[in-house]
């Protein structure tokens, strides 16, 4: 996680001032599960399941980066039912997650250009 | 066997947070499970011994100041749960799970770094918040007994807070420093991609041990001292406990009533206003009832046996014409073994006349000495009283006096009514605001000396 995203998580220096430049990657996934409207624990094992098993979120980890979410009003409460509350991205948090993902695509990009270029 | 419970010391430091599950773990196998945990006190269960894994998480909306249940933490709780991990307890910012052996449940921090980062706002910050209030109570009590006052070697509680109290002070920096270290290590290993370091629970109770077992003896020798200087001072005594001890019986009681959802968390600020207030108002009263009452508990008719004091009778040599009141304050302390004051006021109607007589019999010269420059620095520096400085005497030194009264010091204010003398290990100081004596007169100097430094 680089230190952008921890100052956002805890809102303390300059540095929070700038938002969200990249996304570690449970971030990203966070973000990709809540394109539909998902609660906590429901996050945890979507997360699993598309990254099948290769990216592992702890309850305590989750909670932070949620409620962190939620305060940057990157996604938003939309319901709670016995304690369990169901979130789903907000317009500035699916702006986000489009920035991550064509920065992604770009990186994926410039290093196919190279790469395969070497490989042949 | 099912209700069976022992109570432990909980002998970890906050931030050795990771090294709790280990022990717990340990604790089950031996047939005890973790029921609660409290500062210093955890309270186990009897099981079926059995493999259990714990995990202790830091949750930052907890704290000292906050109930044991909010929505916030209810919430995080429920995910944890969902998770695999069941929750037992909480102690401020710490949550205690468990989870059975077999299941692979995910750890609830996977990611160090947002972990690291918590910590340091709440357990760090609470550790060495608390450092640095002590650190400013040190600093002014260090202030106020450097150079060594007089007055602190007459009472157990002085002699106490003179040598140990800055031994504490030291003590105290231990935690300070280990979480200094904590942060420093914390940060390198994150930025080197390692995990934060998990100490043992072995190593973690012997770095508390350093820490509670010489402060614990420290504790153990201030409420001695407390102790027995009640018997000689019980005033002096409950007037001085009088306001730390109704502030923190009213500081438990809030603590108490956010953590259970009593009062909320926001009002605190308000209620700890009132209470000061309560307090204050309350102390000012106490304390006038406690001085009101305190004012007969010294009179005394008879002066116990090796306690040398004379009388206003053996002064003028006439009996008692008046009404005569007498009081008798002795005190001992490991420095100054016996010290007396005595005080007799005789009321002649249209006069009085009255002395008064301090004794010191210290443990050696040395001390001795200290009391002697320590009486007669007071007295030239008088009493300050709403911003004014009253009662200054200017102190002289009679050389040819010293010699003939045979004294290793000899000091007596200019108006001639107060002398101190120090020989050998004993310190006396006679106030003749009345005059009643003539301190160049043989016979009053065979009298003292005869009297407070026999064999001399």
């Amino acid at each position: 996680m680089d230190i952008s995203t921890i100052d956002i998580l805890f809102g303390d220096d300059i540095m929070a001032k700038e938002q969200l430049k990249t996304l570690t990657e449970p971030m990203y996934y966070i973000l990709l599960t809540l394109s539909e409207p998902q609660h906590g624990y429901g996050i945890m094992q979507e997360v699993e399941r598309r990254t099948e098993g290769r990216v592992k979120i702890g309850a305590g980890t989750l909670y932070n980066l949620l409620s962190r979410f939620e305060d940057e009003n990157i996604i938003v409460q939309i319901s709670e039912e016995n304690r369990r509350k169901t979130y789903t991205l907000t317009d500035k948090g699916l702006n986000i997650l489009m920035d991550e993902y064509q920065r992604l695509k770009q990186l994926v990009s410039d290093g196919s250009n190279f790469l395969e270029g070497r490989a042949r | 066997m099912k209700n069976k419970t022992k109570r432990v010391f909980w002998g970890f430091f906050s931030l050795d947070y990771k090294a709790m599950g280990e022990y717990l773990g340990e604790m089950a196998e031996k047939g005890w499970m973790l029921e609660k945990v409290g500062r210093y006190i955890a309270k186990f269960r009897a099981i079926e011994p059995k493999k259990i894994k714990f995990y202790v998480d830091v949750f930052k909306e907890a704290g000292p100041l906050t109930p044991e249940k909010t929505e916030s933490s209810e919430e995080y709780r429920k995910l944890c749960q969902e998770s695999g991990w069941t929750f037992i307890t909480s102690q401020d910012y710490l949550q205690f799970f468990y989870a059975a052996r077999d299941s692979q449940p995910v750890p609830i921090q996977t990611d160090e770094e947002i972990e690291q980062k918590i910590v340091e706002h709440t357990l760090l910050k609470n550790e060495l918040r608390g450092v640095l209030i002590f650190a400013i109570l040190a600093i002014f009590i260090l202030v106020r007994n450097i150079p060594l006052k007089y007055t602190n070697l007459l009472s157990f509680t002085g002699v106490t807070s003179t040598f140990l109290f800055p031994v504490l002070c030291i003590l105290t920096a231990i935690p300070a420093g280990y979480s200094i270290i904590w942060m420093i290590k914390a940060r390198r290993n994150i930025k080197n991609g390692i995990s934060i370091t998990k100490p043992t629970w072995k190593s973690a109770r012997r770095r508390t041990m350093l820490f509670y077992g010489p402060t614990w003896i420290i504790i153990l020798f201030y409420s001695m001292s407390f102790i027995i200087d009640s018997f000689f001072k019980p005033d002096i005594m409950a007037f001085v406990f009088l306001g730390p001890g109704i502030g923190t019986i009213f500081g438990l009681t809030i603590r108490y009533l956010v953590k259970n959802n009593k009062i909320a968390k926001d009002a605190v600020l308000n209620y700890f206003v009132i209470g000061m207030i309560i307090v204050i108002i309350f102390v000012q009263i106490a304390g006038r009832l406690i001085f009101d009452w305190s004012e007969d508990i010294y009179m005394t008719d008879s002066i116990p046996d090796g306690y040398p004091i004379i009388t206003l009778e053996e002064i003028t040599k006439k009996t008692s014409e008046g009404s005569v009141r007498r009081e008798f304050k002795p005190g001992m302390s490991p420095i100054v073994p016996k010290h007396h004051t005595y005080y007799e006021y005789e009321n002649l109607g249209d006069s009085a006349r009255s002395i008064n007589i301090k004794y010191y019999k210290a443990i050696n010269s040395y001390f001795a000495e200290i009391i002697f420059n320590g009486i007669t620095e007071k007295l030239e520096k008088g009493m300050k009283w709403r911003g004014m400085t009253i009662f200054t005497k200017n102190i002289i030194t009679d050389d040819e006096m010293k010699n003939l009264w045979g004294m290793d010091n000899l000091a007596l204010t200019e108006e001639r009514d107060e002398l101190i003398i120090q020989k050998g290990n004993i310190v006396l100081h006679v106030d003749n605001y009345s005059k009643v004596m003539d301190f160049n007169d043989k016979e009053t100097r065979k009298l003292i000396i005869d009297r407070f430094f026999p064999g001399s």
